[in-house]
Order: structure tokens, then sequence, then C-alpha cells
């Protein structure tokens, strides 16, 4: 199961945060470099769970693409979404 | 500002006109202010020498002496960011906003508190001394742009800059009584600001008159058409209050207030539900992609830490999504909202402004609750990249202000103070808000 399947799952609560730690959000903060404390991952979890239900809750519909982490962070892909919505705000001038 | 110092901007630009003060007296008066008070408050992070035109033509803020959130760049100095004092960088550039305002002859009298990174929604600093509200010692003060806030109420500056992803003009302008704007995503270049979240940080206003903030707007945006704006009275005003979360003592205020200056009531409950949703998705991802590093050598602050793991968690390809969708959302949202008003008064603050002692984390009566309704009508403007006024427009039964906001479609700030100042006008008179300093002198 690739990133992206993960996160469409998580999403359509084929599973919950528990499994979708295990199978793919584990790995991507370790290689953030970032150690979570048993405390700190139990919290963001609990927020990850119920970020998932609000979002289900507005009917955020997922059609999933993968952004793809870059070393940098968010560099790449963020600055085209950037200015994406920026060509469209300047609409309302 | 005293009884020698007008209390707006353009009352100062009158006496410096007509002779009774000159630019170096005016100017004087506002730095022996600025200290005095900002020794009392705890709102300044570094002082700094003015410079300031004193002869030749008026420009538009001349004689008038501001500071800003320690956020931005100055000439050869790093911003503290609420962590340490502003440092010196040999060589670096002053933040763009700031150049700006250099080139209206404002003066920069200083860099004021924020709450660690700009990341929370009271000005509690476990780094540097946590700002005191000017309405009172045991009143929090909000934040981010804390600082601002405190300042701006007490009367040390005319207006402050500051900064928003969730409300970090709004709130700590709210819990301190006074006027902040927050401005259209993208109106307001922030190179040289520190950001936090780079899709939703905006650069903001903080006043105690709304002609205070238009003047330091004209400034800031040029390309906003300031001087043919349409009487309040011509523009249709709508409001937003049915199924909101409000506390009665609130809603007795706002709502009366509501009805009189927004002749349509608009349901926004859906709209704001899911637009709220995707910010704290996009800003708990964003910060913890902008201080994973911090956050890995357990440098980061509570505040940073707590979001920013869990945004780190948080799939990227949902971030992604959240953005994607961002323009066609904002676009069937101005379609729905905006068909049929220009502006749109929202619900700000949900309960009466809260204690230190409710909102300040490690206090024994700290309520999570109060915390989370500080924010609780600010991020949805934030992803739809909206301008937003939070403007006081009465008094709760503890004697402390409530306030509303009023939004509007992308770069209509002109429109948004235009209603502003007639709420201004009507509630506190044409000369705003007036300073207050219900503090004493506290032990360092």
């Amino acid at each position: 199961m690739s990133d992206v399947d993960c996160a469409q799952a998580l999403l359509r609560g084929e599973i919950d945060v528990d499994q979708y730690w295990r199978k793919s959000g584990e790995q991507r903060v370790k290689s953030a470099g970032v150690l979570l404390t048993e405390q700190q991952q139990s919290r963001a979890l609990k927020n990850l769970s119920r970020l998932t239900v609000r979002l289900r809750q507005t009917g955020f519909e997922c059609v999933l693409t993968d952004c793809g982490e870059h070393p940098d962070g968010m560099a790449t892909d963020h600055d085209d979404l950037q200015q994406a919505f920026n060509r469209h705000l300047v609409t309302y001038r | 500002m005293s009884a020698d110092l007008p209390n707006t901007m353009a009352g100062l630009r009158l006496a410096l006109r007509d002779g009774v003060l000159s630019r170096a007296q005016a100017l004087q008066m506002q730095v022996d202010r600025f200290r005095r008070i900002g020794n009392l408050t705890r709102a300044v992070t570094r002082y700094l020498s003015p410079l300031a035109s004193l002869e030749g033509e008026l420009d538009p803020l001349s004689g008038v002496a501001l500071a800003h959130k320690d956020l931005f760049d100055l000439h050869n100095c790093l911003p503290g960011l609420g962590r340490q004092a502003p440092s010196t960088h040999k060589g670096l550039a002053q933040a763009a906003v700031l150049n700006l305002l250099d080139g209206a002859s404002a003066a920069n009298l200083g860099t004021l508190a924020l709450a660690e990174d700009a990341c929370s929604a009271t000005g509690q600093s476990d780094s540097l001394p946590t700002p005191v509200n000017p309405l009172g010692m045991d009143v929090a003060v909000g934040g981010s742009s804390s600082g601002s806030a405190v300042a701006v109420a007490s009367g040390m500056v005319y207006a402050s800059l500051g900064t928003d992803t969730a409300g970090s003009v709004r709130i700590p302008a709210m819990t301190c009584g006074v006027m902040g704007l927050k401005t259209t995503h993208g109106l307001i270049d922030r190179q040289g600001m520190t950001l936090l979240c780079p899709s939703l940080d905006s650069i903001g206003v903080l006043a105690r008159a709304v002609d205070d903030i238009r003047c330091v707007m004209r400034v800031l945006a040029r390309a906003l058409d300031w001087d043919n704006q349409a009487p309040a009275k011509t523009l249709r005003v709508g409001h937003w209050l049915a199924q909101t979360e409000l506390d009665d003592d609130v809603r007795r205020v706002v709502d009366p207030v509501m009805r009189c200056y927004g002749h349509r009531h608009i349901d926004m409950a859906q709209h704001e539900r899911r637009a709220s949703a995707l910010q704290e998705l996009v800003m708990a991802y964003e910060v913890g992609q902008t201080h994973r590093l911090r956050i890995a050598q357990g440098k980061a602050c509570p505040q940073v830490a707590g979001l920013g793991g869990f945004g780190l968690t948080i799939p990227p390809a949902w971030w992604g999504q959240a953005l994607r969708d961002r323009a066609h959302y904002l676009q069937v949202f101005v379609a729905d909202v905006f068909k049929d008003v220009d502006v749109l008064l929202a619900p700000l603050q949900t309960g009466l402004l809260p204690r230190t002692t409710e909102v300040y984390l490690g206090q024994a009566g700290f309520k999570s609750a109060k915390l989370l309704g500080l924010h609780r009508y600010c991020g949805w403007i934030n992803y739809l990249g909206l301008p937003s006024l939070s403007i006081p427009v009465g008094l709760g039964p503890d004697g402390l202000p409530i306030s509303i906001q009023l939004v509007g479609k992308p770069f209509h700030e002109p429109q948004l103070l235009a209603v502003g100042e007639q709420i201004q006008n009507d509630i506190h008179g044409g000369q705003g808000i007036m300073p207050v300093l219900n503090i004493r002198e506290q032990q360092p």
C-alpha cells in the first residue's frame, strides 16, 4: 500500500489512525528526522483522528495525487499551488 | 496618545500642518511615551533609534512613530521571533514592508513581543517576558501579535504591523480592545518576514482608529483604490449569527449590532465548517514542515512542537488536495456569500475575554475550551485568503470589550474599512478608541 493509498484509506475510514501510523505515518515522520515521544505520538494521532472526522463531515473529496515529499519540505509543489491560488485571487481586484 | 498628542494620525497630521507641533517635538513625545509605557507593559523586545525626516514636504506618515511585531528583518538585524532579542546579522536587508513605511517617513521605534514563532492564540512566552494587557493585569493578551496589540491599546504607538495565520492579528486586537485588519493573502509583500505557514500568513495592521489603519494601508497597498470608495451607507452589509457558538453574554452585545448594520442574514455555517477544517489541516502540516528541524532537535516551543508534531503525521496528499481545492472553493464561497452583500459581519469573540489563569499554559485554572474559543472563528478566513477587520462593538458585563469581525471579498479592504469606520464612529466616536493603562509596575 503506497502512502497515497494509505492516506485515502484513512480518509475513507477503511483503516484507523493506528493502522495508518504503522503503514505510512511513522516512517514518514522518521524520515523527516523527527522522533516523537510516546506522549507526542499519542497526542498527534488523537488530533489526526479528530481531523479525519472533521474532514469526512465536510465532504473533503480526496482525489489524491502524490504531492511527493521534497527534501526541502514544501518547496517545489507548494510554489505551484500557491501561484495558482494567487492567480485566482487577483481576479477579484 | 496623551494630553499633548492627538489620538489619531489624522489629528497629528493636522497639528503638524498647523504648526501646533513640530515633527521633532511630535517624534520626541512619541519616543518618550513609547519607552515609558513600554517598560510597564513589557511589550518591547528591542528599542530602536528612530530615523525620520524632520524637514521638507509632509510625507504620508511624517511625524508618525510606529513599532512592529518582531518578525520582520531589520537592516543588519535578524528578528527575535519571540525566542530572544533581535540579533545582529551584517548585510541583512530590511523587510519590504518596513521599506515602504520608511519611504512614507514613518519612524520605527522598536520591535514588539509575540508568541514564540508566531504560533499561539495567546501572548504567553516561556523565553521572554509575557506582555501585560493594558485593560488589566489579569486579562489575557491574545497572540500571536501580542506586543502590537498591547502597544496600540496602551497608546505607545498609533499603529503596528502584525501577522495573521489563524487570527494572530484579530485575536490580540480583540483581547486588548482595539482594531485589527488581516489583509488579503498576498496583498502585502512578505519578503523579509519570517513565515510560519506560507499558504496562510498575511501581514496585518492594528490601530485604535479605522482611519489610522487606512493611513498605513495607503502606504502598504497602493494598488488598491483608497480614494474612490463608495460611502458605507451604499454598501450592502450582511450578517452571520445563527448557529454560531457564542456565550449569551457575547450574543447579547453582538446580536443588536449585527442586526443594526447587517440587513441580510447569510447562513455561513457549512462554509465555515469546511474552510476551518481545511485551514487546520494546512496550518498543522506547514508548521510541521517549517519547524521540523527545531522539533527534531527538541528546540521548538510547546505550541510549535505540539502543532508541528501533529502536522508531521498528516498525509502530504491531504495537504496538497486542500491547496488544490482552494481557488475553486473560494470561487464557490464568493459566488454564494457575496452575491447579495459587499461586507459580511461575522462572529469573532465567543465568550467574555479570558483571564490569564484560564488560557495561559500551566496555570491552575487553565481551560482548554477558553483557549480554543479565542481562535474558533478565525481560521476559515485564512484558508480562503480573505481580508477581515476585527472591531470592538460593546462591553460585556465584566466591563471588557466584545468584538466582531467584518469580512470582505479579496482586495476589498477599502470597503471593509468604510463599514468599519461607520461602526467606529457610531460606537466609539470619530477619534476611535482611547488608550487605556489599567496596570501597575511589576517586578521583573
